[in-house]
């Protein structure tokens, strides 16, 4: 995932989050410091959440109704705002989870495609 | 929770072309974690295996009644002021997989996550055994662990393991996650590809 999106996309109109959360019992903070190696771009920005309150506020906007909102990839074009406590739905997801699409199962040259479409849509920002 | 076989194809997987699995082995074990195969390769000994549980330990898993017992291979040391180390299972090809230890009194737990292995027991100093129950996806067996030699830890796992405290390396959000819904807004020019992951 990270060669084909940060390394296939050199675009410096594209920021990423990467939201680390306690899924597995032996998830914690260290760990989510070991796991940032994964993703060794300027443009990611990594978080630690000690609990799963982000994974079930995503629940909404990507459908979800059992599962907590985790191993999953949203992508926003820009000028999308999140307005209050719901997080706005994204333009296109992927994820890894039972209970979505399989057609939406995470192919990391499909997501890369995804965003670089995004970004070819994204204006050129005024100085 | 998912089965966690699917973490196959994950971006850690798919970073990590050197993973070796033990899912088709031990049913219901996870793929490696992004930790994991990152941190195999040259090894070095490390600690003093005579202090506490620092040491390479040996022993035979029960996998469960059909499959019988494989070699269970355990390099603990204390890192930084905490316990950890790694584990092979060299039947399945596993090598330098991370675990959690904690080493309380005479207690030891060992949570093996990438192959779904928990143990419980305790260190007895006078015959360097780790004598307790591991449990594989509800199959608990007696588990024996024998001291053998120094810890030998590979130094990717080490180079992690430095990591772990770095506390630049993580921005920890608070409960309702509005650090991240401020930082998103402030980017709203850019695209924006938000990735919410479990560590392991």
């Amino acid at each position: 995932m990270h060669d084909a999106v940060f390394q296939g996309i050199e675009s410096e109109k594209l920021k990423a989050y990467a939201v680390w959360e306690p899924i597995l019992r032996t998830d914690n903070l260290r760990g989510a410091r070991k796991a940032t190696t994964i993703l060794p771009d300027d443009r990611v920005r990594h978080y630690w959440i000690a609990g799963q309150h982000v994974g079930e506020a995503f629940k909404p906007a990507l459908g979800l109704k059992e599962e907590v909102a985790w191993d999953v990839y949203l992508v926003y074009r820009a000028g999308v705002e999140w307005i209050g406590s719901r997080p706005p739905k994204p333009s296109f997801y992927m994820h890894q989870l039972h209970e979505l699409p399989n057609a939406r199962r995470l192919d990391a040259r499909t997501l890369a495609a995804q965003v670089r479409s995004a970004i070819e849509v994204t204006p050129t920002r005024k100085p | 929770m998912k089965d966690r076989s699917i973490l196959v194809g994950s971006p850690a997987a798919g970073l990590l072309a050197a993973a070796c699995w033990v899912g088709p082995l031990i049913p219901g074990a996870m793929a490696p974690d992004r930790a994991m195969a990152m941190a195999s390769g040259p090894s070095v000994r490390t600690g003093n295996p005579t202090s506490g549980l620092a040491g390479q330990w040996r022993g035979h898993l029960t996998v469960n009644e059909e499959d019988g017992t494989t070699e269970l291979i355990v390099d603990l040391d204390r890192i930084a002021g905490r316990w950890t180390g790694q584990f092979d299972l060299p039947a399945f090809g596993v090598m330098d997989y991370p675990l959690d230890a904690t080493f309380s009194g005479r207690r030891v737990t060992l949570v093996l996550s990438g192959a779904q292995i928990e143990f419980s027991g305790a260190l007895d100093p006078a015959t360097a055994a780790l004598t307790g129950m591991a449990e594989t996806r509800g199959h608990r067996d007696s588990l024996v662990l024998r001291r053998v030699g120094a810890p030998r830890l590979s130094l990717e796992f080490l180079r992690l393991e430095a990591w772990s405290g770095d506390s630049t390396r993580v921005e920890p959000l608070s409960a309702s996650g509005g650090e991240l819904r401020t930082r998103f807004n402030q980017d709203r020019a850019y695209t924006r590809l938000l990735m919410l992951l479990s560590p392991t």
